[in-house]
């Protein structure tokens, strides 16, 4: 590969990264003022003046980190009970969740709206938490994750006396520690960006999410939503930066090993 | 990427988490600040079909009153603005009658009538309920000042807070100094302490009780 | 025995929630697909999917639907392709730009909607929003496909690439013997995620469109949607039971293209 070709790859790359970044530079752009005056007057809005944006933004918070936490232990404990223990009718659960995973939201949305009525629960938190917290997609990617690990460790660890916590805490959970944090990343963003359900089952407008608000809120005041937008993006990018490593681990080992 | 190791997005991101904490805490103080007070009356029935309202209830158009009521906010309930039309029969000094039974609202009880504001206010805003007497406009710019004044008395609070800024200046001085040594943890540091510089000035920031026109007006 | 308790303890409130909130409204769904009336409903049989197929609206959205998968996941298996073997050449900097191009699936849709409402206005009322909507598929998931093909590249050893230049292949030869056949299988997990994905893309169609937006992006979703408001629940849960036989029956295809792949790698 000559020196040439290697530059012009380069500036290929890196101007698809450009393209690819511009709509968060037009957002901050955005934010200061689209009528031409610069101005901090949307930020004083928003992060001073209404305490409305950024108690909806801790509700958020709170919610999608519930959510991501519920999903991955639940699927931890379910991708080892599966893998672990000779169960009947193992591969006929993994298969009907296999297909639930591809599935849309808006299949399920119906039912799920009447079920939860009938339950009583709607306009609470639990339609929020509960669907999303029994998501197949966790239990199915650790399943196919787990293996990977010899059985040999595990039944190495239950010969020396370990209880089944002792065998989930120090051993199994350090070997898959990238992908599980790959999933709790994957969860997090997707309940911090979900926008069909809360409009569905909650009927408060007060309650909604930060991401549904920001796609009902009119758009009059562009500079506004601007601001919404980049508050939005905090929580993600944070996490996102943080465990970058992981992640491309994390999927590394998942798409990689079969 | 040097920049990004988890030590420094740790940094950043609690950083940027307190700032948001100190900043709902503030945003709650001042949103309060900034509710317009008004006065509020029953009225004073007559008889069983009229009752009188004061002249000042009665908007531009002669036709409408502002009532408030009562709705759910953020914490705590709130008095949101609304618009009735009445019908005035006859005027009587200072008072404005009116018919009766068009003006109760659902329950049978008759609405609290706006009568005084210290701001004009429209529709659909949120207002908080005082019992100081509000005067006229003159009488209402002269207590906004003297509420300036007397917060000057406050100030003596702000000279621990002056001398803690000023350790932190003489902290990026020094900082200053070395750069020629590491660049990138001289610039984290910078960063570091201007945050707490913006901390301490937004918490120092929401204790006065900053006038309407400031707040308002940025 | 114990280890067998154990097993189904652990394993059962997921199983008992998935049960909940999954398969218990599927087979609601399936229930009012087949069933008619308000108040009490009677078994009516397919009467509600010949229906659904005399539905124009149905029809247009299936079409679109099917238009949308066929021109979006090829596209985007083969540029992605492409961009993982070009970011191999580059070993200094591929994990910030694989950073970057992975950022448009993190962020909120509707900062995105607003950008392309002020860019391209008044190009979504007519057919061209299709295209829109395609390049938005493309720029908000290209990355996920790039992280996976890059991983998966990034296992092929040297060493075979530099027999095949002592043995003076050419750069396509060394591409169609060498990198394809163990590309394969991760070929076939990008497809599917690349479907579950551009199903979620409805939530782009619905903030630029409207509830009823131009006639080539009326997604199959749109359809539900819209019957939603008017609880019609016959019709919608006939689609979505038409939408989760299609998925079986999809699935099925795919896992026994994939068997037969193994096979033949295993002759």
């Amino acid at each position: 590969m000559s020196r040439k070709d290697s530059v012009f790859l380069k500036i290929f790359l890196i101007s698809l990264a450009i393209i690819v970044i511009s709509p968060i530079v037009h957002m901050i752009w955005m934010s200061f003022g689209a009528e031409g005056d610069f101005s901090f007057q949307a930020y004083y809005r928003v992060f001073l003046t209404e305490p409305g944006y950024l108690v909806k933004f801790w509700r958020s918070l709170l919610l999608s980190t519930l959510i991501a936490l519920g999903q991955t232990l639940l699927s931890c404990i379910t991708a080892f009970a599966f893998k672990n223990y000779k169960m009947r009718g193992t591969k006929v659960i993994l298969c009907i969740m296999v297909l639930f995973m591809i599935l849309p939201i808006q299949v399920t949305l119906l039912p799920n709206y009447l079920l939860l009525n009938y339950l009583n629960l709607l306009n609470t938190w639990w339609t929020l938490l509960l669907p999303n917290i029994f998501a197949p997609f966790g239990a199915v990617w650790l399943t196919f994750i787990l293996m990977t690990i010899p059985k040999e460790y595990i039944e190495a660890a239950s010969l020396d006396g370990a209880g089944v916590v002792t065998v989930l805490c120090r051993i199994v959970v350090p070997m898959i520690k990238a992908p599980l944090v790959t999933l709790f990343l994957i969860s997090f963003v997707d309940s911090w960006n979900m926008v069909e359900q809360p409009i569905t089952f909650l009927q408060e407008a007060r309650s909604y999410p930060l991401s549904v608000f920001l796609v009902i809120m009119n758009e009059q005041n562009v500079t506004t939503q601007s601001v919404c937008g980049m508050l939005c993006l905090i929580p993600v990018t944070l996490l996102f930066f943080y465990y970058h490593e992981e992640f491309v681990d994390g999927i590394a080992d998942a798409f990689a090993l079969h | 990427m040097r920049i990004m190791t988890k030590i420094n997005v740790w940094k950043a991101g609690s950083a940027i988490f307190l700032m948001l904490f100190v900043c709902t805490l503030v945003s709650l103080e001042i949103s309060e600040q900034l509710l317009v007070e008004v006065n509020v009356t029953q009225g004073r029935e007559i008889n069983d079909l009229e009752f009188a309202l004061p002249m000042s209830s009665l908007q531009g158009d002669g036709k409408t009153v502002y009532c408030i009521e009562k709705q759910k906010g953020v914490f705590r309930d709130e008095y949101v603005v609304k618009e009735e039309n009445v019908s005035v029969i006859r005027v009587e000094l200072e008072d404005i009658i009116i018919i009766g039974d068009s003006f109760y609202t659902n329950d049978g009880v008759r609405p609290f009538v706006i009568c005084a504001t210290s701001y004009p206010i429209n529709k659909g805003d949120i207002v908080e309920v005082s019992s100081r007497k509000i005067g006229t406009e003159a009488e209402e710019k002269e207590y906004l000042e003297e509420q300036i004044r007397s917060q000057k008395k406050i100030l003596l609070v702000g000279i621990p807070i002056a001398v803690i800024c000023l350790f932190l200046l003489y902290k990026v001085w020094t900082c200053c100094v070395k750069v020629h040594e590491k660049q990138w943890k001289f610039v984290v540091k910078v960063i570091g302490y201007f945050f707490l510089f913006v901390v301490i000035f937004l918490v120092y920031g929401s204790f006065l009780d900053l006038p309407r026109e400031i707040l308002v007006h940025v | 025995m114990r280890k067998k308790l154990t097993g189904y303890a652990l394993a059962v409130p997921m199983i008992l929630g998935f049960t909940l909130f999954y398969v218990i409204p599927a087979c609601i769904m399936v229930w009012y697909s087949i069933s008619f009336g308000i108040g009490k409903r009677e078994y009516v049989g397919l009467d509600n999917f010949m229906e659904l197929f005399e539905n124009e609206m149905f029809l247009l959205a299936l079409k679109n639907t099917f238009r949308f998968l066929a021109i979006c996941v090829p596209t985007i298996i083969i540029i992605s392709l492409v961009i993982a073997l070009l970011l191999q050449k580059i070993s200094k900097h591929s994990m910030v730009l694989k950073t970057v191009y992975f950022y448009p699936m993190l962020m909120p849709i509707a900062s995105i909607v607003l950008l392309v409402r002020t860019i391209w206005g008044e190009h979504l009322q007519s057919t061209k929003a299709f295209v829109v909507l395609c390049l938005l598929y493309l720029w908000k998931f290209f990355g996920y496909h790039v992280l996976i093909f890059f991983a998966r590249l990034q296992m092929i050893p040297c060493t075979y690439y530099d027999c095949a230049e002592l043995n003076g292949a050419s750069g396509w030869g060394k591409f169609r013997y060498i990198t394809l056949p163990f590309i394969f299988p991760v070929i076939g997990f990008n497809v599917v995620l690349a479907i579950m994905n551009a199903f979620k893309c409805y939530r782009e169609a619905f903030l630029l469109g409207g509830e009823y937006p131009d006639e080539s992006i009326y997604l199959l979703q749109h359809f539900i949607n819209n019957h939603f408001q008017n609880l019609n629940y016959q019709r919608i849960s006939a689609a979505a039971v038409l939408m989760l036989f299609i998925f079986c029956s999809a699935s099925l295809i795919i896992w026994g293209f994939y068997k037969i792949a193994r096979r033949m790698s295993n002759e």
